[in-house]
């Protein structure tokens, strides 16, 4: 794999500063679920490092129909642009002592590297999940069963159909939590992707109503507290929506490794900077058996 | 049109008895904004807060500026609903002429 290609850059004195971090993340170990043209529009990006990233947003014009020759009349019509602003970053910060430097082997360092690259990019996924959730058009209803998730889902389907008259494109896909993955196991509608039933590493399960099935653990993990706009919330189950109405951009910053004038041991450092925006609550839509907004 | 307002700030606008409006009804996450009068629908916009109003003035491209009050932009947002702006179809001929 690319990650022991990367270990091997590493000598023994650890002076290879230019560990790129975009080379070994997203890992297949991660277990976040944001992953471009599936969940996330991968049409917004940034170079290494931008301050910000930015796209244009159609407003809905309104149309009259009429005879040849008419007066056009237009209002609301145009294009504003949306800035996503690159001002928040994950930071590793790992010190190797002195003495440990000279006696560990290339391999333990790498993996100290690979997994300080997991933990970043979990965190980056669970982030982005709560900003989904915020912004996102919460429905509410029991809870489901093995026997109702199918058609909670179609609901939800139904709903972004609803809120999106005038976009051809449909939602794409459903996150799911592992509870939910379960009862939809267990319905005669899934698909699974594999014949064993497993998870396929980069996070897709299966089909169903059309949908591509993403499996998150840390989707219920997720509480009120983690939430600005929900006073209260219980029994988050999936989240349905399309690529294009969530934007990560994110700015990779080389993972480097620095001796110290100033202690002893060598430093491995790197910071990854990132913004999220949702484009259209329209088009995200989460469920859950309480969502109770901020008053 | 009914007015409704999302939890993360965001304002939309629906048709009356839309399918958009119902659903925002049953969401949690949208909440309507009621005029003062429920039956001529008047003072929709002074029960909104300035913030709104400033989301909905920038939505329908109307200028508003940091020193403009309450009162300034709903003046604005009301003199937009009554005037829709036209645009004039330019035809070859007259350029011609011209």
């Amino acid at each position: 794999m690319a990650i022991n290609a990367n270990a091997t850059a590493i000598t023994a004195n650890l002076n290879a500063d230019d560990l790129a971090l975009n080379y070994i993340y997203p890992t297949l170990e991660s277990v976040g679920v944001l992953i471009p043209g599936v969940t996330i529009n991968p049409e917004v990006s940034v170079e290494v490092g931008a301050a910000s990233a930015y796209y244009y947003k159609n407003d809905d014009p309104v149309v009259t129909d009429g005879a040849a020759g008419r007066q056009l009349s237009t209002n609301t019509a145009g294009n504003y642009r949306k800035d996503i602003l690159l001002n928040k970053s994950l930071q590793v910060d790992e010190l190797i002592p002195h003495a440990g430097s000279h006696a560990i082997s290339v391999d333990i360092v790498g993996d100290v590297l690979v997994k300080a690259a997991i933990k970043a990019a979990n965190a980056w996924g669970k982030k982005g999940l709560i900003e989904i959730l915020n912004n996102a058009t919460a429905v509410t209803g029991t809870a489901s069963t093995k026997s109702t998730i199918y058609g909670n889902i179609i609901d939800a389907i139904t709903a972004f159909d609803t809120a999106n008259p005038e976009r051809a494109t449909g939602a794409n896909y459903v996150i799911v939590t592992p509870a939910v993955l379960g009862l939809l196991r267990k319905s005669d509608e899934f698909i699974s992707n594999t014949v064993t039933g497993g998870i396929l590493m980069d996070g897709i399960v299966g089909h169903v109503g059309g949908l591509t099935v993403l499996l998150s653990k840390q989707l219920p993990t997720i509480v009120h507290g983690d939430l600005s706009n929900y006073q209260a919330l219980a029994g988050v189950e999936f989240v349905v929506g399309a690529a294009d109405a969530f934007i990560a951009p994110t700015g990779f910053k080389n993972f480097r490794t620095i001796e110290s004038e100033h202690y002893f041991g060598v430093k491995i450092q790197a910071e990854i900077v990132y913004g999220f925006d949702v484009a259209d609550a329209n088009r995200l839509f989460f469920r859950a058996v309480t969502a109770t907004p901020q008053a | 049109m009914a007015i409704y307002r999302h939890v993360s700030g965001v304002i939309k606008e629906v048709p009356d008895n839309s399918a958009i409006g119902d659903l925002y009804d049953k969401s949690p996450s949208w909440k309507k904004i009621e005029p003062e009068d429920k039956d001529t629908k008047t003072g929709i916009y002074s029960t909104m807060s300035t913030a709104d109003l400033r989301t909905l003035a920038a939505q329908r491209l109307i200028e508003v500026d940091k020193h403009h009050t309450k009162d300034e932009i709903i003046d604005r947002l009301e003199a937009k609903d009554g005037t829709t702006a036209q645009l004039k179809v330019v035809f070859m001929d007259n350029l011609i002429n011209e």
